[in-house]
């Protein structure tokens, strides 16, 4: 068995809600070639391709399964690559009809919460997977909600993205995100780096992150690893077999 | 005492460097990220150019991560690292052994 990880870029580059009304799937299917030949070209083994939804609208369970139907026959032809729905509601009421309406359609959930109350309901509620940290804008972390994300074995991640303002590293930001990371490595919490939503797509080499997140956040190179390869992709197995109805609850897998 | 060093093997994949050096480039961002400390501490040198776009750079064994870190600023995939090795002989091995660049391209979408 190889030893080499197999880095997943897990927020490789959005797709925005208005495009996915526009375009054809075989334009999805384009471009989901394009994005994994350029993360193939850096170092990544796969990439996940995201759609961010802010509003509810009826639509939004079609435009977030056309997605996934590209981003599967995708897959299908040999490319590594996911699909993602990313929510960035700013009620519970409305995040929680928008996560109700893409919940089967997409390998991951994610969402970035903006108050103290979407950060206590992402941090326990067992369809988000992953919590992406905006600097400046994270709310406050309880010990209680720290708790669930390491117990449902959630991940944080952070954006090269929001690293940056005006194509220059923001060293502001950097440095609340090493505040926050300090506790979380505490807590022995999975966290991830992931390209963001930057435009056109710029993936950086994984193992550059790797060795910036570890002298500018301080974090753990050899668990980053682990996390940016087998954890998210034990991650997004375990929702495709969800979603195909073999696993009625997490750790059990219905074989056959 | 000898220093430690690494020797990395680095692709410019653009055109990028026509007139100039990438070495400048690589300065140039280490001296962005780190300042003069960087500079000390990572003590980058170029060894050797197998062609006009595959390089070999000694570097400190000790700042291999701050040298690693620098590409976070590459954003249009000027450079690719290959390698990065402990003895130079075995660096000039794996740069003499990378196709030439549409051979590369080729080669990749083939994997």
């Amino acid at each position: 068995m190889s030893k080499k990880p197999r880095f997943i870029d897990a927020y490789a580059t959005e797709i925005p809600i208005e495009k996915l009304k526009e375009v054809s799937l075989d334009e999805i299917l384009n471009y989901a070639f394009e994005v994994y030949s350029l993360a193939r070209k850096t170092g990544y083994y796969g990439c996940v391709i995201a759609a961010r939804f802010s509003k509810y609208s009826r639509n939004i369970r079609a435009y977030s399964k056309r997605l996934d139907e590209a981003i599967a026959t995708a897959r299908e032809n040999g490319v590594n690559c996911f699909s993602r729905c990313h929510i960035e509601a700013s009620q519970q009421s409305e995040f929680k009809r928008i996560l109700k309406a893409i919940r089967f359609n997409c390998d991951l959930i994610s969402t970035s919460p903006q108050n103290r109350q979407l950060m206590a309901f992402s941090s326990r509620d067992h369809r988000i997977d992953i919590l992406t940290l905006i600097p400046g804008k994270i709310p406050p972390f309880y010990s209680g909600d720290l708790k669930e994300i390491k117990c449902q074995e959630k991940f944080v991640e952070i954006t090269v993205a929001s690293l940056f303002t005006n194509n220059t590293l923001d060293p502001h930001r950097l440095g609340i995100l090493a505040e926050i990371l300090k506790v979380l490595g505490r807590k022995e919490i999975a966290v991830i780096v992931s390209t963001g939503p930057l435009s056109p797509y710029a993936p950086r080499d994984p193992r550059s992150l790797l060795s910036f997140t570890k002298i500018f956040l301080g974090l753990d190179q050899a668990k980053l690893a682990k996390d940016l390869s087998q954890g998210i992709l034990k991650r997004i197995t375990e929702n495709q077999y969800k979603r195909a109805g073999k696993m009625p609850v997490r750790g059990v897998l219905i074989e056959g | 005492m000898r220093a430690k060093k690494r020797y990395v093997i680095l692709v410019v994949e653009s055109d990028f460097f026509k007139d100039s050096d990438p070495g400048e480039k690589l300065h140039e961002w280490i001296k962005e990220l780190y300042g003069i400390y960087g500079v000390s501490k990572i003590h980058l040198r170029e060894v050797f150019r197998i062609r006009k776009n595959v390089y070999i750079f000694s570097i400190s064994a000790s700042a291999k991560d701050f040298f690693r870190s620098i590409f976070i600023l590459d954003g249009c995939h000027i450079f690719k690292v290959i390698k990065v090795t402990g003895s130079l002989r075995k660096a000039i091995r794996i740069a003499r052994s990378i196709p030439k660049p549409g051979l590369l391209n080729d080669s990749k979408e083939r994997n």
